[in-house]
């Protein structure tokens, strides 16, 4: 007991002192008087510093607002996307762009410019849509699988699995043959093959957050399941579908571009980038502007999403400092 | 009386086969009849191999898993069996600090919320006493109480694990689980934190259930301490006993591996290295489980009988047929570092 006793009085000592020098660390190093972060205001500010992602959210913001205020501005200033002029036609049609019509006319007069930026209501509708639809069964199907495990896990996985056999068009195509081509049944083919993808990042998101040792420790402090999995495991399993889902809206867009450049999708006359580029595969020669300005577009924004949703991930990892 | 009693305690893992029609494809028995007991006020240091069960131990006695069978008594009363109201009752009492200090914070939640946590699951105070409180304990393990509304990940790994320690007093716990609470830390941090844990100890008369691999931490804070092989205790005593005399062969190994800060008595001293790796503990060896890499096995006997845990000395129990004490000498050395083993008998 004695030699005990002894061992206590030397590491007391020390005890002392390595509290005081953290304590002066703490103070001296790290300043108390540095403001308070919070982790959204963290992400916001990592976010910024990438450029190539601020450059995809401004070009995004920018279709945004362009599709959204078409209706204001383009039938008075770019003519009217879809009504044709029959008497004008043969006059205005296949012309080069021009200060009048900055995109060139399409072979049957119609302003191009126009006409892309009507498509962009339909990209970003469906792209939105159907990643909502993706996310919302996919968030379900991936947190049952990951918390019930066992024969549910198996099912919807192997379900899944069916999903992931098809190919992805053909799959499509399938499904819009059975519900007929339409903007409505294009986003719901679209949303109803992306719920795989998103519920196998969910479910495996979770199983790995599951095992972290502040999930335990919750546990131990004696936290009701409820509480566990909406302050624990959901905060710290979101992150990786707000990334995969941003990039996906990308995916969708350029599926529907695909589905109605194959006329499965958006019916002319409505204007959609992709049977925009169907109708002017026939002209590419002689006017190659019709295919150039849908083409850009979808490039443009399919890119914008994927480089956001890239400077997502970068931003929302806690551990990244910088 | 013992403030934690545990009996026959055996935890097994069922092994499943195949992806399609899934099978239960034998156990791995992770913890296989343990028994020991803690006086309040002490510490047991319980040591071992990676994969031996000493963890799982600690999770049991906690509740995080469920014990297959054998029986855990916490202040006399039947921890197993404890349900709801005096579920929680033992959450409040015994507490766990844990061994990563990265995974052990939940990173979107500031240090505040995760220190008042206990508090606000057993409804205790109100949201400015929590407050109160938490400043109270980050002074208590030493950190500045005004980084209350940081994130843990603006934290050293040292710094983390005051915090995990912190979290582990809000609810002035008697009993406290430290599954490898230092592993993860430089050997310079280590020290800080056990030092801490033995400040507590003292100040708060906390009893310790102190889980490591590193046998000269564990000596430094034990008064007690059980070496754990493939899901059995070998071997039990009294820290002074167990280190000057380990009579089981696989302690002496443990021992004679702990590094000498001194080359010239590193170089001179025998080690004794074991052959080969831990047997699968989904198929332990038959008889004493260590006998396939035991330097003194004699068979059959032990292949086929399995040692009971014998009392040697008072307080001092080894599993071993043929336990005796050590053919290497241990050596004490005061000051600094601390004791120091090793060095074969001088002259």
């Amino acid at each position: 007991m004695a030699d005990q006793d002894h061992r206590h009085k030397i590491d007391l000592e020390q005890v002392a002192e390595h509290v005081e020098e953290q304590v002066a660390y703490g103070l001296e190093v790290q300043g108390p008087v540095r403001p308070t972060r919070t982790l959204w205001r963290d992400t916001v500010r990592r976010l910024r510093k990438n450029k190539l992602a601020v450059a995809g959210l401004i070009w995004v913001s920018i279709v945004l607002v362009m599709a959204v205020t078409a209706d204001l501005w383009v039938p008075p200033l770019l003519g009217d996307p879809i009504a044709l002029d029959t008497t004008q036609v043969s006059a205005r049609r296949l012309q080069p762009p021009s200060w009048e019509h900055p995109f060139g006319t399409d072979n049957l007069g119609r302003d191009v410019a126009a006409r892309v930026v009507y498509g962009a209501r339909v990209s970003l509708r469906v792209g939105v849509l159907a990643v909502s639809i993706s996310v919302v069964i996919g968030l379900l199907m991936g947190a049952i699988a990951a918390f019930y495990g066992g024969l549910s896990d198996t099912i919807i996985m192997r379900l899944a699995d069916v999903f992931f056999a098809f190919p992805y068009i053909l799959f499509a195509i399938a499904m819009i043959a059975l519900l007929g081509p339409s903007e409505t049944n294009v986003f719901i083919a679209i949303g109803i093959l992306g719920w795989p993808s998103i519920a196998r990042v969910f479910r495996s998101s979770i199983l790995s957050v599951k095992e972290n040792e502040y999930v335990d420790a919750a546990r131990a402090l004696g936290a009701s399941d409820p509480r566990i999995l909406s302050r624990h495991i959901l905060p710290n399993a979101v992150a990786p579908i707000i990334v995969y889902g941003t990039m996906s809206i990308g995916g969708a867009i350029l599926s529907e571009a695909a589905l109605s450049f194959l006329g499965m999708g958006v019916q002319p006359p409505q204007p959609s980038w992709g049977n925009m580029l169907a109708e002017a595969r026939s002209m590419m020669v002689v006017a190659p502007w019709i295919m150039l300005w849908p083409g850009l577009a979808i490039l443009t924004t399919v890119l914008a999403f994927v480089l956001m949703g890239d400077g997502l991930r970068d931003a929302l990892d806690v551990k990244m400092k910088e | 009386m013992a403030l934690l009693e545990v009996n026959k305690l055996t935890k097994h893992f069922p092994v499943q086969q195949g992806i399609l029609l899934s099978r239960l494809g034998g156990h791995v028995s992770a913890v296989d009849d343990v028994s020991f007991s803690v006086e309040k006020g002490t510490t047991m240091g319980l040591v071992g191999e990676s994969g031996c069960g000493k963890s799982t131990t600690g999770r049991c006695i906690l509740r995080l898993y469920r014990a297959t069978s054998g029986e855990i008594r916490y202040d006399g009363r039947d921890v197993l069996a404890l349900r709801g109201a005096d579920l929680k009752w033992y959450r409040r009492n015994v507490q766990v600090i844990f061994q990563d200090p990265y995974a052990s914070l939940n990173p979107r939640m500031t240090i505040r919320e995760i220190v008042a946590e206990p508090l606000v699951i057993h409804g205790i105070g109100t949201r400015e006493e929590q407050k109160k409180k938490v400043q109270e304990l980050l002074e208590v393990v030493g950190l500045n109480p005004e980084h209350i509304s940081r994130y843990p990940h603006e934290f050293s790994g040292g710094q983390r694990q005051r915090i995990g320690v912190a979290r582990a007093l809000a609810l002035n716990p008697k009993l406290i689980i430290c599954d490898e609470p230092v592993s993860a830390l430089d050997v310079s941090i280590q020290a800080q934190v056990v030092n801490l844990l033995e400040e507590l100890q003292k100040e708060f008369g906390l009893t310790y259930v102190f889980i490591a691999h590193d046998l000269s931490v564990v000596r430094h804070i034990s008064d007690r301490v059980a070496v754990m092989y493939l899901g059995k205790i070998v071997e039990i005593g009294d820290w002074r006993g167990l280190y000057d005399r380990p009579h089981h062969p696989y302690t002496q190994s443990l021992l004679s591996a702990v590094p000498v800060p001194d080359p010239v008595k590193q170089r001179e001293r025998q080690r004794i290295i074991l052959e080969g790796d831990v047997p699968s503990p989904i198929d332990p060896p038959t008889g004493c489980r260590f006998h396939t890499r035991c330097p003194i096995a004699q068979f059959p006997i032990c292949a086929e009988e399995v040692p009971e845990l014998k009392e040697i000395a008072p307080g001092h129990s080894a599993a071993c047929h043929f336990a005796e004490p050590q053919p290497i000498k241990t050596q004490h050395v005061h000051g600094g570092s601390g004791e120091v083993i090793g060095a074969p008998a001088e002259g």
